[in-house]
This record gives structure tokens, sequence and C-alpha cells, in this order.
């Protein structure tokens, strides 16, 4: 494991794959975080199971399983898993419903720029 | 079948009570003057052509007669014929008939006096034919043709016993059938006069009543019109919605790409050259600003809830103009506030309703470049008149007797071009499009108030500035309220 050990590792979900690029880049830049990236919530939920993750990151609305579905899976998977949601839809209730709201460690609007996505992924792993 | 109202006539002089005389009057002037006309013409050619019978049988008085017969009755009736074509005939026609009436039949009981009494058959028939006449054919009104008959007849009295030419039995006998005449002709005058009252008073029944259907007509399809504009907007207005929706989400994925890819090129690539160092700044700028543009859309397409909590609105009026405070003393714009003191506290979402005044007062500060004057004015009302969106419809927002606070934003700017009044409400309508200007400004500002159960009315004369009206509803203990969430 070596010096990955020491760093934090991210599930990020977006079906747009250049921006799962740039996150990880931009992310992974900082020295502290390591970035595993899929564009697809099946995908982000077969990633979880094989491996273990400090905090997911998932775009609510993808083809496929939605941010809801994949929230629903991962919990019933791994309940103390911190889960973001990535979304246009951040200050929208009747989108993303306020039991859901409640169950997710937060909604991060997009865009967002690295320095407050940076901000917000610190204020949950610290 | 349409019950017909009662007509209400003097039953001595026939007249209509009110406006409906003057009306009447005009009519059966109108509508009688060529039979009046032909009437005078008919009474003028018989007046003259008996005094040639009369030269026959009586030529010795033949100079008198004449001059009576040539000099004054029928003058005085050619006279009349001539004066109908002015206007000013309509005023004195009642007057000049019966006077010419009463001078043809005076002008016979004269002739009658002078002549032997072998004539008196004669004149006799004459005055009946007078009485016949005046009557009926001139269209006397009824009770100035009485009149005439009855002093006629009185004349022709006098006449006849101070003279005494008449012997007693003819003078009884001319005398009951001046009076049978007398009777008659004013029974056929009340009857032809009362029956042209009833006919005008069930044509103007009908008229009245059919413009009053008509009226309602116009409203019904005034209201159907408006109705139709409403569903169409509100279908354009949900088309928007999904459309400006789809299109929010789809740019937000670019955008987040740009973001994030601008961050990572200043933090690898660039950040020694300065040049692209304020490129990178630029774009990122731009980023914002389009994404200041797509917040609007979905905020447009679906609109935050409304946290309602009772708030005074005149502190969430301060506290949008202490927000524009820099903006307004940058560009000479004062602000004059009238607010009544003590308002009850509405139901209101501070922020959203923060947003609609701070729009009103945008597009204020827009109208003005070189400087004006902003009056604002909060004040409760109890609405008595029907108006835009007050007691029109049952689907009208407020009741005439509503208790509403009004707030109204006035400024002394260029004012909107009445053809750009109607559209100001319309999503993507703007004048500003180069500066930035998303025309959903005012449009959410309207689904804000309407959903706070409120209405906003737009005034504005090009030139001479632009008022905003906001009545939102003072709901009172009990009530239900018109707010949607």
């Amino acid at each position: 494991m070596g010096s990955n050990n020491n760093k934090k590792k991210i599930l990020f979900i977006d079906d747009e794959v250049d921006l799962c690029k740039l996150v990880k880049v931009n992310l992974e830049s900082l020295g502290e975080y390591e970035v595993t990236t899929v564009s697809s919530g099946e995908e982000g939920i077969k990633k979880a199971k094989e491996l273990d993750f400090d905090l997911v990151i998932t775009d609510f609305k993808m083809p496929g399983m939605d941010g809801e579905a994949v929230l629903d899976a991962l919990k019933a998977m791994k309940p103390h898993l911190p889960v973001v949601f990535f979304s246009i839809y951040h200050d929208d209730i009747s989108t993303i419903d306020t039991s859901v709201r409640n169950r997710v460690n937060g909604i991060v609007s997009k865009p967002i720029d690295h320095k407050h996505l940076y901000e917000v992924i610190k204020d949950i792993l610290g | 079948m349409v019950k017909m109202e009662k007509i209400k006539l003097n039953p001595l002089t026939l007249s209509f009570a009110g406006d409906l005389e003057k009306t009447f009057s005009e009519n059966y002037f109108r509508r009688f003057l060529k039979q009046v006309r032909f009437a005078v013409l008919t009474g003028v050619f018989f007046y003259g052509i008996s005094g040639v019978f009369e030269a026959q049988i009586n030529p010795e008085t033949r100079g008198m007669l004449w001059f009576i017969r040539y000099a004054v009755v029928c003058p005085f009736g050619l006279g009349i014929l001539l004066f109908s074509v002015f206007r000013l005939f309509e005023g004195y026609k009642q007057v000049l008939l019966v006077g010419w009436a009463v001078a043809a039949g005076v002008g016979i009981i004269e002739m009658n006096a002078a002549a032997p009494p072998s004539m008196h058959f004669f004149y006799y028939t004459s005055l009946i034919l007078i009485l016949i006449i005046t009557y009926t054919f001139l269209r006397i009104r009824f009770i100035w043709a009485a009149s005439a008959g009855w002093f006629i007849l009185a004349v022709y009295e006098i006449v006849a016993v101070r003279f005494g030419n008449i012997p007693a039995a003819v003078l009884e006998n001319s005398t009951f059938f001046f009076i049978s005449a007398n009777v008659i002709g004013m029974a056929v005058c009340y009857s032809m006069e009362f029956y042209a009252r009833k006919d005008f008073f069930q044509v103007h029944l009908l008229k009245d009543r059919h413009e009053k259907a008509e009226q309602k007509l116009q409203t019904a399809y005034n209201e159907v019109r408006e109705t139709q504009k409403r569903l169409i907007q509100s279908a354009k207005m949900a088309a928007v919605g999904q459309f400006a929706s789809g299109v929010a989400h789809e740019v937000k994925n670019p955008l987040s790409i740009i973001v994030q890819g601008i961050d990572y090129l200043e933090r690898e690539s660039i950040p020694a050259n300065k040049d692209q160092a304020e490129v990178l700044k630029m774009i990122k700028e731009a980023v914002v600003r389009a994404d200041k543009i797509v917040r609007r859309l979905l905020d447009f397409s679906s609109p935050h809830p409304l946290r309602l909590v009772p708030y005074e609105v005149t502190e969430v009026m301060r506290a949008s103009f202490r927000m524009m405070k820099k903006q307004l003393a940058l560009m000479k714009i004062k602000v004059t506030e009238d607010f009544t003191a003590g308002l009850p506290l509405i139901m209101i979402d501070e922020e959203q309703m923060k947003q609609v005044f701070i729009n009103i007062i945008l597009n204020s500060l827009h109208a003005m470049p070189e400087g004006g004057e902003i009056t604002a004015r909060i004040y409760a009302k109890d609405l008595t008149e029907v108006g835009n969106g007050i007691g029109r419809r049952a689907s009208d927002l407020f009741k005439v007797g509503s208790s509403v606070l009004i707030c109204e934003i006035k400024d002394t700017g260029l004012g909107i071009p009445g053809d750009e009044l109607s559209k100001v409400s319309d999503p993507f309508f703007t004048t500003r499009f180069s500066q930035g200007g998303t025309g959903l400004g005012l449009t959410i500002t309207r689904s804000i108030v309407e959903r706070h159960g409120g209405i906003i009315n737009i005034e504005s004369k090009e030139g001479q500035g632009t008022g905003v009206t906001v009545i939102l509803p003072i709901f009172k203990e009990g009530d239900q309220g018109g707010q949607q969430q």
C-alpha cells in the first residue's frame, strides 16, 4: 500500500467523462486524495463493493441509476460511507426531496471550482 | 318571450317622465317631418283653392275674404313650410302649427261672420275640415290640438252670438257637430299619439335590451379572450420552463468542465505568464456570468418554494434600497420613501420579496441613465374598485372589499414604449441583451408576487417614467389565503 495508505479515497461518479478526468487531476494534485472515477451509477456501486472509499461524490441526474438510487444502494451496503451529491439541482427541493437531502452529507452545485470543492471535502473528511 | 315593461305616461299630456320625453320628441319630429310638410302644403292648397269657389258664390265680399286667405293664412302656412327646413323649426313646431290651425279656423269664422247666411254651409264644412287636419294630419300633440280645437269652437260661438247672423237652429246644429268633431278628433289624436308613444317605448326598450345584451356578450367575449390569453401564456410559460430546465441542465455540465479545466490550467501550466493568467481570469468570469444566467433559467423553471413568515414589508423594501444604495448614489438617483407606519405584518418570504423589490429597483435604475428620482410608497387599502386582477372575474385573486398592502415604486426614467409594455413580463424579453439582460427578471418577479397571492401592475408612459405596483393580500385571522407554496 505504501504512501497511498495516508491518502483518503474518493469515488467520483459522473456521466461526464471529461469532468471526471479534471476533478480527478485537480483533487489528486493536492496530494491528500486518491480519486477513482466512474461514469455511471452501476459502475460506481460495483467499485464501492470492490474497494473501500472514504467518500463518494455522485452526480444526481445520470442515465441509468440516478443519484438517489446510488445513495440507496451505497447506504444499504455501507451505511456509514459519506455521500455527496454533485448536482445542478442543489437548491431545488422539488427535484431533490427533503428526505433524500437528510441522508446525504452534502449537496454541491455545478459548476463548482476546485477551491470550493476542496472545502466541502475537507469539511467531511477532515 | 321577453316581458315588456309597462309604459308610464301622463294620462292627460301623454308625456313620458324624464329624458325619454326629449328623445321621443326628437324622434317624433324626425319621423313625421315629411308628413307635416305635406299636411301644411295640402292645407294651404285647399284653403287657397276654396277662395275660387267662394268668389263665385259671394263676389261682394271677395276682397275681405281673399285678404284672410291669401294675405294671412296661406302665407302663414308657406312660411311654416319654408321655416321647416331649418333645425330651429323643431323647437317651434308645435306653437307654429297650432298658431296656423287657429289662424285658419278663426279666419273661417271671420269669413262666415262677414258672409250672408246662405254661405254658412260652406264655412261650416271648412271648419270641420280644419278640425280634422288639426287633430290628425298635422301631427300636433294631443294636448295642443285639443286646446286649438276647443279654442276655435269657443271663438265660433262668441262670434255667432255677437254678430247674430246665424239662425238659432243652425247654430245649435252646427255647435252639436263641432263638439262632436272635437270629441272624435280628440279621441283619434289621443289614440294616434298614444300608440306612437307606445311603439317608440317598445322600440326603445328593445334597443336598450339589445345594447345590454350586446354589452354582456362583449364582456363575456373579453373574458374568454382574456382567459384564452392566460391559458396560452401559461402553456407558453410551461413550455419555456421545460425548455429552460433542459438548457440549464445541458449547460451546467460543460460549465463545470470549463471551471475545473481553468483550475487545472491555473495550477499546472500558466501561473508564470501574466497575460495568459489574465485570459484565464476572463474566461472564469465569463463562466460565472453564464452560470448566473443558467441559475436564472432554473429559478424560472423550478421556482424556490416560499418560506412564509409574518414579516414587515416596509422593512424588506428598506433593506432592498439599502442593498442598492451605492449604485443609486453613483447614478445620482434620489429615493423618496413614504411608508405608512404601523402596517400589519403579512406572510411573505423575505428573501424572495427582496428579490422582487431589487428587480424593480434595478429596472428603474436602468431606465434612468442620467439620474432621476424613485418614489416608493407602501400603504394599506381596502379595494373598492374593480380593476386589473380585482373583482372582474371569478378567478381574480382579489375581490372588491379585500384588504391589501400596496407597494409602489415609481421612477422618472425613460418609460416603456406602448407596444413593449405588454411584453415586459414575457420570458426572455429584454432591451438590455447586450448588457447581459436575460429577460427573466420581471418574469421571475411576477411569478414570486403571484405565488405570494398578489398581483403586479406596471404602468408606464414613454419619456415620463414607470410605476410598478405590487398588491399583496393582508390575511385576516382564519383566512385560508391564496398563497401557493
